[in-house]
């Protein structure tokens, strides 16, 4: 996936990447536990203390993502980018999340991210890709 | 020894009114000495760098790389080995790094001197001989709520296979140590007390002269983690009158991979040694082995010989400004920075927050280590949005998590200054702040 036409997520003109950015991390979408989900993981990153859990309910006859939530605390980036995943990743198969990587992550926050950010952008994603690992459901 | 150096004393500039430039303390010239540090011509981002991560690590002028390259290009053999004369130059040239740096913190000599890769193996090393002679029937070693997880974690490491326990001096609401506490710590008797000189966080400055004096007094030996004072303070070892004192060459201006432990000379005369091999020894025999004399016994294998070579060529780098001009110089920025960022919207300053007098005596003073939360912004958001700008500060918890608990947060924001820092460079950063908190909340 290109990720030629984004731009950083704080540079002076980015400002159209960061308000969308912005919104997710000031009014994130589907925040909450999800009560009878499939998945419960959390991820976490000690070094800055950002916190993910992502609870997610699965659809087993169809093998997709039927709703997800997440739960925590962080910089701006760990936040928007649950917020983000959260809806991206409803009605898509188990396959397709599971083939999700970085470059999908920087296509929804419309940014590209230095390496030392990037792991707070991957860590929903992380989260959930690890809950659909150890969940039986298939 | 063929390491030369480069002229580069710097001349002092001054406006037609003869008046030297802002921020420019007497003798120091900004402006000459930036021009000797290649890396501050880079222009990060389409920005000219503002480097603002001196207390993580410094950069290094021209002078020290010249060093190190050139110990390669004419001089590199291996030391304590050869007898032919390139290994006798190369040992000559590395034996005169470990004299300058006695010289610098005003040790009895070189033999009080050991290259280590840098101040945490530096801890390391005491822990694992002194320590390991000493607690291993127990007994309390003191620290302070603001230290380095590098004067922490080497502690907690031995005192749990030996039953040892430790104590923590704690801080003051400004963010000093509370000497009351020191008291009363000390009253439980620590066999070691093991301090850092300026907190790498708070920027605080201890008063290590009169810690040692309280600690001595209860028979306690002190360690100083000298990692963030070396480059700003002049550090006399024997006016502190410290048992040992560690600190790294890269926070110095000086390379990476090579660092120092001091030690006074009957201590190291009765420790073993730390890690063990080849050149730390005299003889070898199938069954044992004896251990070579002071510094080498505990330098084992081939060192970083170029690295300690141009650590030598810092230390007179540093002595040829003048550790009290850079002091002065420091002192400014600190007095310039503190009001300007304190006037930011939303900022909250940790560490000590009175102005330092300008012509004060080292003593409980603050370093140019200024670490702040902006409102709600994460450390990290802010560091990316100043990096945008050419700012490199530094966010998260700076390897001191117990110290940042002890504040009631997980991560901040800190810029540090250096030899080189411009109060346009903290202007910038302060414009930026604001722009940040616009931006980001």
């Amino acid at each position: 996936m290109s990720t030629t036409d984004t731009t950083s997520a704080f540079s002076p003109s980015s400002a159209l990447a960061r308000a969308e950015l912005l919104d997710h991390a000031r009014r994130p979408r589907n925040r909450g536990e999800l009560s009878s989900a499939d998945i419960v993981q959390e991820e976490a990153n000690p070094l800055c203390g950002d916190v993910v859990t992502v609870y997610a309910k699965l659809d087993p006859a169809r093998c997709t993502l039927h709703a997800a939530r997440f739960t925590g605390s962080g910089c701006i980036i760990s936040q928007a980018a649950a917020s983000m995943l959260s809806e991206a990743v409803v009605g898509k198969s188990i396959g397709e999340i599971r083939a999700m990587e970085r470059a999908d992550m920087e296509n929804l926050l419309g940014a590209t991210l230095s390496p030392s950010r990037v792991k707070c952008a991957m860590l929903p994603l992380i989260a959930l890709k690890r809950g659909l690992g150890s969940c039986a459901t298939h | 020894m063929n390491v030369r150096r480069a002229p580069h004393r710097s001349r002092r500039s001054r406006d037609d009114a003869g008046r030297a430039p802002r921020g420019v303390a007497a003798g120091f010239d900004v402006a000459a000495l930036r021009g000797q540090f290649p890396i501050l011509a880079r222009t990060m981002r389409g920005a000219p760098l503002a480097y603002l991560d001196n207390a993580s690590t410094s950069q290094k002028p021209q002078l020290v790389i010249d060093a190190e390259a050139h110990f390669y290009e004419t001089l590199n053999a291996n030391i304590h080995r050869g007898v032919y004369e390139l290994s006798e130059q190369a040992t000559a040239a590395y034996v005169g790094a470990h004299e300058a740096v006695a010289r610098f913190i005003g040790a009895e000599g070189p033999e009080e001197i050991i290259f280590t890769r840098n101040a945490t193996e530096g801890i390391n090393l005491i822990v694992w001989t002194w320590g390991l002679a000493h607690l291993q029937t127990g007994g309390r070693v003191l620290l302070t709520a603001m230290e380095h997880h590098s004067n922490i974690v080497p502690w907690q490491t031995i005192a749990r296979g030996d039953h040892a326990t430790i104590d923590w001096v704690e801080l003051t609401p400004d963010g000093e140590l509370d000497l009351d506490d020191l008291d009363r710590k000390l009253a439980l008797k620590p066999k070691i007390v093991s301090v850092t000189h300026v907190s790498n966080v708070l920027g605080t400055v201890n008063p290590i002269a009169e810690i040692t004096r309280r600690a001595h007094a209860v028979g306690a030996v002190v360690v100083v983690d000298a990692a963030q004072s070396v480059s700003r303070l002049l550090v006399n070892v024997q006016e502190l009158d410290v048992d040992f004192l560690v600190f790294s060459g890269h926070k110095m201006y000086g390379p990476t991979g090579v660092g120092v432990v001091y030690g006074k000379r009957k201590h190291l005369d009765a420790m073993g040694p730390f890690l063990t091999g080849g050149d730390m020894v005299k003889t070898v025999t199938r069954q044992r082995a004896t251990w070579n004399d002071l510094p080498w016994k505990f330098e084992a294998g081939t060192p970083n010989i170029a690295g300690g070579v141009a650590l030598g060529e810092t230390v007179r780098f540093l002595e040829d400004i003048g550790m009290e001009n850079i002091w002065a110089h420091e002192r400014e920025l600190v007095n310039y920075a503190l009001p300007k960022l304190q006037a930011v919207p939303g900022l909250r300053l940790i560490g000590p927050i009175s102005p330092i007098s300008p012509i004060g005596p080292i003593g409980s003073l603050r370093a140019g280590v200024f670490s702040f939360v902006l409102d709600s912004i994460h450390s990290h958001d802010l560091a990316s949005f100043l990096d945008e700008r050419g700012i490199a500060i530094r966010g998260g918890h700076h390897c001191a998590q117990p110290l940042l608990a002890t504040l009631g947060l997980t991560e901040c924001a800190r810029a540090s200054v250096g030899v080189y820092t411009t109060p346009e460079e903290v202007d910038q950063l302060v414009s930026a702040l604001d722009d940040a908190r616009k931006a980001l909340t």
